[in-house]
């Protein structure tokens, strides 16, 4: 799954949210995750060492997080706070 | 260095007994060489006191003896009687150069009462005929027996015996006098103990111009202007430091009492006082003694800085043992846990904890693990995670169909 060599065009892909009746949504928190596994890719950091940091410390699973995951904004601050605080990056 | 980790916790702690341990040992070193300093000192003018009481007492049986000698001498007898200054200086003169190598340097007749005049001195021929009117000279006319003490004279202050001289009627025909001077005795003294010694005499005992003449017979400088208080009668030291005092006589305990420790260059020294009476009993100088204590105190220093190296050393190691065994035991399998806490929830499902002893730690590594495998069993429920679990679990399933057909062919 994470860190198996998902390309920038999946991820564009996959960054658009389940669409419903025509409307398609874009998830942030799946956002959120897709660019924190690209940055630990780029780094090439040991994914699930950084990824269960970055969950221990945003209280939520990245595994748990999909397109179709709701955006919970305390969810979503946490896991920008702990981005910046693991690999110093601000999303 | 995490400040608030355990393993800095009990190193500073660690480093707080250290600190706690050197400090203690220095303070417990400086206290001891204060009180051995200070009983050091005490020791040594007590020891001094002894010995000068115990030179004093020799010294006076010494004289005793020579007098006894002379009393019984008819020829010098019969020349003091006869009052023939000539004759008795020829008899005695000789053995007045003997005696002076034994230290005893003041020998004097006097004629007797009424007048009681300084009939003849040895030490200094051409002056007689004055009078003395000492306490010693009204106290043998009073109890016409040998009376001894230290008394001041034109020639110094000296230990002396005066004793009535018979003619050979049994009839006091005179007084003969033997005095060895006091300064001599520090000399005696340094010799057998190897401290330094001075002797101090207080001007209101001395007369400016008995000391000027008594300087003059021992030709040595006069030194009467040197202190206000007191005269330095002798020392065995170039040193002036030992002569230091601006107390009271009068007012010294009779045992004597520690001045102070002091350093000169690389030596340091402890240094008292103890009075010094005449046959009257008044307090009429004191004499100091100085004690190097170098010795003493390069051994204690040497122990104080062995005991150091030791605690330190020892908390070094102690230290180095509580730690690794601290790392070993505790923070390596914390860590441990840590890490694969960390990589569980990041995704790493089959990482397990594996449990090393039963102790404390274990008792925890076991918990968690058990956790482990209930989070990771409530994972393999979750919807969203259904299909990364099945995804490790096939390369599990595959390995076991893998043997099985294996096992089929076979």
């Amino acid at each position: 799954m994470e860190g198996r060599g998902t390309t920038s065009s999946s991820i564009r892909l996959s960054r658009v949210n389940a669409c419903h009746g025509g409307v398609c949504l874009v998830s942030q928190l799946n956002d959120l995750k897709l660019r924190i596994e690209e940055k630990i890719k780029a780094d090439g950091l040991d994914a699930t060492a950084v990824k269960g940091q970055i969950g221990l410390h945003a209280g939520k699973l990245l595994a748990f997080i999909t397109p179709s995951t709701p955006d919970d904004p305390a969810v979503v601050a946490k896991l920008k706070q702990a981005a910046r605080e693991i690999l110093n990056i601000n999303l | 260095m995490k400040w608030n980790s355990i393993r800095t916790k009990v190193l500073a702690t660690l480093i707080g007994c250290l600190v706690l341990g050197v400090g203690g040992i220095l303070a417990l070193m400086r206290y001891s060489f204060e009180r051995n300093s200070q009983v050091l000192a005490v020791e040594s003018v007590t020891g001094a006191q002894k010995l000068f009481s115990i030179l004093e007492t020799r010294e006076i049986s010494k004289m005793t003896a020579v007098s006894e000698t002379l009393l019984v001498n008819p020829q010098v007898r019969d020349a003091f009687a006869a009052k023939d200054r000539g004759r008795l200086l020829q008899l005695t003169a000789p053995l007045y150069v003997s005696l002076k190598k034994e230290g005893i340097t003041n020998w004097m007749f006097h004629t007797p009462e009424p007048d009681m005049t300084v009939f003849l001195r040895l030490h200094n021929p051409g002056k007689f005929g004055d009078h003395l009117n000492r306490f010693m000279d009204k106290e043998v006319v009073r109890t016409n027996a040998m009376v001894t003490g230290n008394e001041l004279a034109k020639a110094g202050f000296a230990v002396r015996i005066l004793r009535p001289f018979p003619d050979a009627q049994s009839g006091v025909t005179g007084y003969i006098e033997l005095g060895e001077e006091l300064g001599q005795f520090i000399h005696t003294m340094k010799s057998q103990t190897g401290n330094d010694y001075g002797l101090l005499l207080s001007k209101k005992f001395v007369d400016r111009q008995f000391w000027a003449d008594s300087s003059a017979v021992w030709k040595r400088r006069d030194n009467w202007g040197d202190n206000p208080n007191f005269v330095v009668a002798d020392k065995t030291t170039d040193s002036d430091s030992i002569i230091r005092f601006d107390g009271d006589l009068s007012a010294m305990p009779a045992e004597g009492k520690v001045l102070e420790r002091f350093q000169e260059g690389d030596s340091v020294f402890v240094r008292g006082i103890f009075p010094i009476h005449d046959a009257a009993g008044n307090t009429v100088g004191g004499m100091f003694v100085v004690r190097d204590i170098s010795s003493f105190y390069l051994a204690m220093w040497r122990t104080q800085n062995v005991l150091v190296i030791l605690t330190v050393l020892a908390l070094a190691m102690g230290t180095t043992l509580v730690l690794t065994l601290l790392t070993r035991l505790v923070f390596r399998r914390l860590e441990h846990i840590i890490t694969v806490a960390i990589r569980v929830v990041g995704g790493d499902y089959q990482l397990k904890i594996e449990v090393s002893s039963d102790d404390e730690v274990g008792q925890f590594e076991h918990l968690f693990e058990q956790f482990r495998q209930v989070f990771v069993d409530v994972l393999a429920h979750v919807p969203e995670l259904q299909e990364k679990h099945d995804e490790d679990a096939q390369p599990a399933e595959a390995a076991a169909g893998g043997r099985s057909e294996a096992a089929g062919a076979s």
